[in-house]
């Protein structure tokens, strides 16, 4: 094993990660195609109606994972939908530095590409062009890869999602967990 | 099966009830005009260093003023909901992680710091990592029997016991396992009072039963007629190279953002204690002189492994004390520089923590997240720091002036994770699991150790695929001497006359135990000197 742990057979290495931040670096190895369609969607569009942090892009981006990420954990929540496990995904965004949402959205911005989704999912397709099977091979490809980046990304993106929906009260009780005490002192958010 | 949801709480006394009313609390997110305010002693942070130096010093009729990024919260707002607990408690709500991704880093923002919560462990400082700082780093005066008496009197003070009721079926594990392959354990020293034996640590105590700083040092320091601001996050230290003159102040708004007023806390002297991070990046947007350039480095995080046990029996890990039990059969086996030594503990299992530790996604994660109740999960604390090829991590800074530390993993770490994982595997096994899966993308739930251990000879340990993270942040202001360190003794910043670091960036190496009673003794140590100096 290297001493500097990211080999360059990942595409980037660990020095070029920290001049560049993640997502940047991983645009330039895209090329310069890349670098300038990122920054073209960089703009800020703000958030999306009813949304404190994610933009309308973001949703129609991850709206389609929600499925089959959480697979049975959506079902179990009469009644819910994708929309309210990207709503719990918002919420959790609030508690986060702006520096920590902003690589959040660099991620998010760099799958809007699809020479990126190629290199770090494994597809070009968008997600929403892609059928559940599809993109349950997506999902199997993408956390299964060998990429030190796809790793990063995936990580990076569905940790936070799988534990935004699971605080959810709703989502907590399909697990088994009986939920906890009442603390008939505390004011309800 | 165990159930708590119809349990009422009720009749908890808080002690910031009509704060107000009795004491001097400013709320950051209400301040839009500028203001200066003057003090004997600033204090920036209100966890374990902040609050104990602040009783102490207020005690003394010294005028203290408290500077708390995170808002004041108290029992009356622990509403046990974890997605409320992460938002409003931790830094940066449970999204802070190194700068690779590989290590997520659980550390509190709130008033009462992460004291407010932790898991309760009290331990002393080992004797082995107090004895490594004065060889290595020439710390003086802070060997075991020059601080004993202060882990005692803040034992006293935070009703620190061990813990009398059985463990939960969680921490039985460590009972169990060790008992069998003939490794040491013990019960865990906690700092409670008429604990209920909920679950809830992590969330902010509802019952006020944890003696976290909240409802200790800090409702002392007020009484005695200190200032709280909260939701204030101090941006810098105002100096001229040699003395600190005052410490500007930046009001938050209830999203965190700032409110555009500055407030001016103007003090002859200054107290940083603001965490493993948090300090040394005020250090760094301040300026202060460091010739050596060597704030934010060696930072340290206990690097945490850990692994998930299925067992037939109901373990409802998400019930009972925490932490109870431990094992130090593997802390110093190495010898105190050797290759890593681990500390093996247990961690509370609630359903957001346990759904982004476990990983994966769809049918099969479902699957895992549904055995919840029959779950057990340990830990492995890595003493890190101690070994030359044990660095630490760097502070630096955002463009935007937040912190974020860079932590490289390299082979020393990643060997201490393989091995730290086959014994957590090991003694799961031994305690009756069904099914053991070590903190890794690529482990499935081994159905024997015998299959485990085969299993993990061929896993990569490489960042991202082990399954790391932290909740003790260590380090970055190093005591020691002028050739080592950045803070002495005292807890004096070698190149500023008034400034002082009571908290755990003090630490030159990880301790090998839970921080708290470590950044209680030395701060306690240090402020009543500082009291004598100055009352």
């Amino acid at each position: 094993m290297n001493r500097d742990s990211s080999s360059p057979r990942d595409g980037v290495s660990r020095r070029g990660f920290l001049k560049l931040g993640f997502w940047g670096a991983t645009a330039l190895t895209l090329g310069a195609g890349g670098a300038t369609l990122l920054t073209g969607c960089s703009g800020d569009p703000g958030p999306a109606s009813g949304y404190q942090h994610l933009r309308e892009r973001d949703l129609e981006l991850l709206r389609p994972l929600m499925a089959p990420l959480l697979a049975g954990g959506l079902d179990a929540v009469a009644g819910a939908g994708p929309d309210d496990a990207l709503k719990a995904f918002d919420r959790l965004l609030a508690g986060g530095s702006e520096g920590a949402r902003g690589q959040l959205f660099q991620l998010l911005d760099l799958l809007q590409l699809g020479a990126a989704r190629w290199w770090v999912t494994g597809t070009w397709a968008h997600f929403a062009d892609q059928d559940e099977a599809q993109l349950q091979r997506t999902l199997a490809e993408w956390s299964g890869s060998d990429n030190g980046f796809a790793q990063l990304a995936f990580k990076g993106l569905t940790q936070p999602l799988m534990m935004a929906w699971y605080v959810t009260p709703d989502a907590g009780l399909g697990t088994g967990y009986p939920g906890p005490p009442l603390n008939l002192a505390a004011r309800p958010e | 099966m165990q159930d708590l949801s119809k349990l009422k709480i009720e009749n908890i006394d808080d002690p910031w009830a009509n704060a107000g009313d009795k004491w001097d609390v400013i709320d950051g997110a209400r301040q839009t005009d500028d203001r200066t305010l003057e003090a004997d002693v600033a204090i920036i942070g209100t966890g374990a260093g902040g609050a104990v130096s602040a009783e102490i010093l207020s005690r003394r009729g010294l005028k203290v003023i408290l500077i708390e990024a995170g808002r004041l919260r108290s029992s009356r707002d622990f509403n046990l909901n974890e997605g409320d607990a992460y938002r409003h408690l931790y830094q940066e709500g449970t999204l802070r992680a190194t700068q690779d991704g590989a290590i997520t880093i659980l550390q509190g923002r709130t008033v009462g710091g992460t004291t407010v919560v932790n898991w309760t462990s009290s331990f002393r400082t080992p004797e082995e990592t107090l004895n490594h700082w004065h060889r290595r780093f020439g710390v003086a005066g802070t060997g075991r029997a020059d601080l004993d008496p202060f882990f005692q009197q803040m034992e006293r003070r935070l009703g620190v016991e061990p813990w009398a009721m059985p463990p939960n079926a969680n921490n039985d594990v460590i009972k169990r396992g060790c008992e069998k392959l003939g490794w040491d354990w013990s019960v865990i020293p906690r700092n409670v009072r008429g604990c209920w034996n909920l679950g809830y640590c992590g969330m902010g105590c509802p019952t006020n039963a944890k003696q976290s700083m909240l409802v200790t040092t800090l409702p002392a320091a007020m009484d005695a007629g200190a200032t709280l601001i909260h939701g204030a996050r101090a941006q810098r230290l105002i100096h001229d190279g040699t003395r600190v003159s005052a410490v500007e102040v930046r009001p938050l708004d209830h999203d965190k953002r700032p409110t555009g007023a500055v407030i001016t806390v103007k003090a002859p002297t200054v107290i940083a204690a603001g965490g493993g991070i948090q300090t040394p990046a005020l250090l760094q947007r301040s300026e202060v002189p460091d010739p050596d350039g060597r704030v934010g480095k060696r930072t340290f995080l206990h690097v945490t492994s850990f692994a998930f046990g299925r067992y037939d029996e109901e373990m409802a890990p998400y019930y009972g004390a925490p932490q109870s039990l431990h094992s130090d059969q593997f802390t110093f086996a190495g010898g105190v520089d050797g290759p890593i030594g681990y500390k093996l503990e247990m961690m509370p299992l609630h359903p957001g923590l346990t759904a982004a530790l476990m990983g994966g996604f769809g049918e099969e994660a479902r699957r895992h997240i549904r055995e919840l109740p029959n779950l057990a999960a340990s830990i492995a604390l890595l003493r890190d720091g101690f070994h030359e090829d044990s660095p630490g991590g760097t502070v630096s800074l955002r463009d935007n002036g937040e912190p974020q530390l860079d932590y490289p993993l390299n082979d020393y770490l990643l060997d201490g994770a393989r091995r730290s994982l086959l014994t957590q595997v090991e003694m799961q096994f031994a305690a009756g699991a069904r099914a053991v899966r070590p903190g890794h993308i690529r482990a499935p739930f081994y159905r024997s150790w015998a299959e485990a251990r085969e299993g993990l000879e061929t896993l990569p340990f490489k960042p991202l695929e082990v399954a790391l993270g932290s909740a003790h942040v260590m380090g970055g202001c190093p005591l020691g001497d002028e050739q080592r360190g950045l803070v002495n003794s005292q807890g004096r910043y070698h190149h500023l006359d008034n400034l002082y670091v009571f908290d755990g960036s003090v630490f030159p190496t990880s301790l090998g135990v839970n921080p708290q009673l470590t950044i209680y003794g030395l701060s306690a140590r240090n402020a009543t000197a500082l009291a004598d100096r100055l009352a």
